[in-house]
């Protein structure tokens, strides 16, 4: 509780700096982050404009967190990134069309991600499988524009403060 | 709000009735199906799913349960209920049907066993 009073109030002052005065709080939480299909064209762009001026604070905590911070790569994050991304390889080895590529400290530090592409994307090995998503922080899947899918395994952590680096 | 149990039920009635005298259905191996089958349904309520379908295969008994959606997504809070039914599933297949459409399926260890 007391660490949302903190973040509700680092949002205020956040606002209050960019010179933000008309943000309407109420709305935002009450549409709970999402537009309706019956939202006219007002309420939606009032949301997105919501949104985007709360994706801008966020934006701006995580550069802060990695300008004031003497950072270093989490040896646990990355060694688990790495096992995440040899094993998916090995289980779409057999799919010629597959890519699987990986992404490291984009487009924050703290950020990972490993993707495969490929137009069907068959996991014959389940059991691994679910390893990997317990592994990974987020696992996502949808459809791209020319005719295959994208499947994404995220990271977080992977950069630590030094001060931190006991913890980890 | 798809109901998929209801589906299921369905599709396993006819399946019971099409492999029958050979094959007849499981009962335990199905309840715990239709367990699995409610975790899904909710997992897949936090994903947009514009359609669903289920099918029993009479070469290998097994059971496809097939959702088309435009985006799938696993975090912390949905884990533990994904892992439980992906455990249990023989294969995963995600391919792209159209653009912002694709299928998600699961293929399910046989429900009939020989009589």
């Amino acid at each position: 509780m007391a660490e949302d009073k903190d973040l509700f109030s680092d949002f205020v002052d956040y606002l209050n700096e960019e010179g933000i005065y008309d943000f309407d709080f109420e709305e935002f939480l009450e549409e709970n982050l999402e537009c309706d299909d019956d939202d006219d064209d007002d309420e939606v762009e009032e949301s997105m404009k919501n949104m985007d001026i709360f994706l801008s604070y966020i934006d701006k905590t995580i550069r802060d967190f990695e300008t004031n911070n003497n950072l270093m790569l989490n040896p646990k994050r990355m060694c688990d990134f790495s096992k995440v991304y040899e094993t998916v390889k090995l289980l779409v080895k057999d799919d010629k069309k597959a890519t699987v590529t990986q992404k490291i400290n984009e487009p924050y530090l703290t950020m990972g991600c490993i993707t495969v592409i490929s137009p069907n994307i068959i996991i014959k090995n389940p059991q691994t499988f679910v390893k990997l998503i317990n592994i990974a922080d987020t696992f996502e899947v949808f459809p791209l524009t020319n005719g295959k899918t994208q499947m994404n395994f995220g990271f977080n952590d992977m950069v630590i403060p030094l001060d931190k680096t006991k913890d980890k | 709000m798809i109901n998929i149990v209801d589906v299921i039920n369905e599709v396993v009635e006819m399946g019971t009735e099409d492999f029958a005298p050979v094959y007849k259905l499981n009962e335990k191996s199905f309840e715990i199906f239709k367990q699995y089958c409610k975790v899904i349904e909710s997992l897949f309520e936090e994903n947009d799913v514009k359609g669903f379908s289920a099918q029993a295969n009479e070469d290998d008994m097994t059971m496809k349960l097939s959702f088309e959606c435009s985006y799938f997504r696993i975090d912390n809070d949905t884990k533990t209920k994904a892992a439980a039914v992906f455990r249990r599933c023989l294969s995963m297949n995600v391919a792209w049907l159209e653009d912002e459409l694709m299928e998600i399926s699961f293929t399910f260890p046989p429900l009939w066993e020989r009589a």
